[in-house]
């Protein structure tokens, strides 16, 4: 949540609030159009023109409450109008990722840990590759932590379209997941199969 | 309900994991920044254009900016208002009116014969002419303490034998897109730095170079060296503050070409002040364009440039 007197600041122009603002959810930002987009420079350049047009437009934002709905607004649009014009689907490969570090005390969970790092990639594999709505709601839901609600506002449709999303993102990942990774993976982490009920936890 | 909850957490961890592997890098605020900037300064520009054709109170500050603007830095958004009016008072003037200082101390307008292009003489100076080094354009502030944001750069040379001073507004160094542009101009324009910042309707600018003009020229005729001087503090540094006058001129409209000034019209003499002051074999200039700044916003403004140029 976001200091709703930042924002107010930032609409009276104040460059400390901008600041403020910028290291407080610009992290969250860059992290969210990199899951968007797939690729961390396109993320760079969509986080710049999302806090641009926010700085631009925050003026008009009646209530400092809602900011975060509004900015996430502004940037999966902005996500969804950087892939089209890329003309491309992004893409997470497994191999462009790098292993998290293990250190030497940790050699009795290495093999835990590689299996919940692969099932991890598999997750992040397959987000990336759902229709941008889909990877949207997913992200939204589980990374932004919004609401149903919320959702439907920032991506401006029904809360019944972003239930339905997530139910269908949700099935695409555990078949894709299923694919992807061998069943002792699955087990492993503990995960034996999705029973297909909603999805509300946020709610 | 169990399976749910597995890969809702999977999914969970499988987004937020590695979140912190991102680095945000602050550049990209800098470049937002830079943005609004730019985005407020085409604004500002668009409506000094509108200025032209209207009529209104607000006008008064704008055709005061652009005139202090014209004749202290000729930033490149006013060179077609210059040329056009060398051309337009070349072919029907003899006469225009000057800014001198009267028998009483106090700045009057006069009428004086057009002088002719070289008639206008040296100007005198100290220190020396050369290139401002390219760090030192590098670190002028993105503001200045009181609220001032930076609206526009300029990078000049002076020819102090002809009386010329010219200038080119440039884009922010540290742009990696626009540094071949940047550099371009600094190849010729490379003698004195200025910088337009503003708050609201007050506007500051600040001009770096090694050496020193009087305190304005912007007189046809006379250098004025500043009256009323006092000597203050900028922390550790000592300035001089002083007054000097800032003829406003009517401003003519030539149809897409902005306008000039028209000084074969008497113009309102306003009171300006500057600080100057010396700091690392470099002299330092702020100027308050708007002239509606106390002595102690004016300070505040000079001692946070001091600070950034330590």
């Amino acid at each position: 949540m976001i200091d709703p007197e930042i924002i107010k600041r930032c609409q009276q122009k104040d460059q400390t609030a901008y600041d403020a603002l910028f290291k407080t959810a610009g992290k969250k930002a860059l992290w969210t159009a990199y899951l968007l987009t797939g690729r961390m420079e396109i993320a760079e350049e969509i986080v710049q023109e999302s806090f641009f047009r926010c700085f631009c437009n925050i003026k008009n934002l009646h209530k400092p409450e809602m900011f975060t709905v509004w900015f996430n607004r502004i940037l999966v649009r902005t996500c969804w109008y950087v892939i089209r014009k890329e003309r491309k689907t992004p893409e997470v490969s497994l191999e462009d990722e790098k292993l998290p570090e293990l250190k030497d005390h940790d050699n009795g969970d290495i093999l835990e840990k590689v299996e919940q790092n692969q099932v991890s990639m598999a997750i992040r594999k397959t987000v990336n590759s759902l229709k941008p709505a889909l990877r949207s709601t997913i992200v939204l839901f589980y990374y932004n932590e919004l609401t149903i609600r919320e959702i439907a506002k920032v991506m401006g449709c029904l809360q019944g379209t972003v239930k339905s999303r997530l139910y269908y993102a949700k099935k695409v990942l555990e078949k894709e997941l299923k694919r992807e990774l061998l069943d002792e993976h699955i087990h492993l982490s503990g995960y034996t199969g999705y029973t297909g009920k909603e999805c509300v936890e946020n709610e | 309900m169990n399976n749910n909850r597995s890969l809702d957490y999977l999914i969970k961890k499988a987004l937020t994991e590695v979140e912190e592997t991102a680095t945000l890098d602050t550049g990209l605020l800098s470049e937002v920044k830079s943005r609004l900037l730019k985005e407020g300064r085409d604004t500002e520009i668009m409506a000094k254009i509108k200025f032209f054709s209207h009529t209104s109170i607000g006008r008064a500050a704008t055709i005061s900016c652009s005139v202090i603007i014209v004749f202290l830095f000729s930033f490149i958004f006013i060179q077609p208002v210059r040329a056009v009016a060398e051309k337009g008072i070349e072919k029907v003037r003899s006469m225009i009116y000057d800014v001198i200082k009267g028998e009483d101390g106090k700045y009057v307008a006069v009428k004086v014969p057009k002088p002719e292009p070289g008639d206008l003489g040296p100007i005198n100076y100290t220190g020396v002419k050369k290139a401002v080094a390219k760090e030192i354009i590098a670190r002028i502030p993105e503001s200045l303490a009181g609220g001032f944001m930076l609206s526009s750069r300029a990078l000049g040379y002076t020819d102090t034998s002809k009386g010329l001073a010219l200038s080119r507004s440039v884009p922010d160094p540290a742009d990696y897109k626009e540094h071949e542009k940047f550099n371009e101009i600094y190849e010729k324009f490379n003698e004195r730095v200025s910088a337009i910042y503003k708050k609201y309707n007050s506007w500051i600018a600040l001009s770096i170079s090694h050496f020193d003009t009087p305190f304005a020229s912007n007189s046809k005729r006379e250098e004025f060296e500043g009256d009323n001087k006092r000597t203050i503090c900028l922390g550790a540094i000592q300035a001089t503050y002083a007054e000097y006058p800032g003829a406003r001129y009517p401003i003519v409209e030539v149809a897409d070409q902005g306008g000039y000034e028209d000084t074969t019209k008497e113009p309102i003499i306003n009171i300006y002040h500057t600080i100057k002051w010396e700091q690392n074999g470099l002299y330092f200039t702020v100027f308050d364009l708007s002239h509606d700044l106390s002595l102690e916003e004016l300070q505040i403004a000079a001692t946070s440039v001091v600070e950034s140029m330590m």
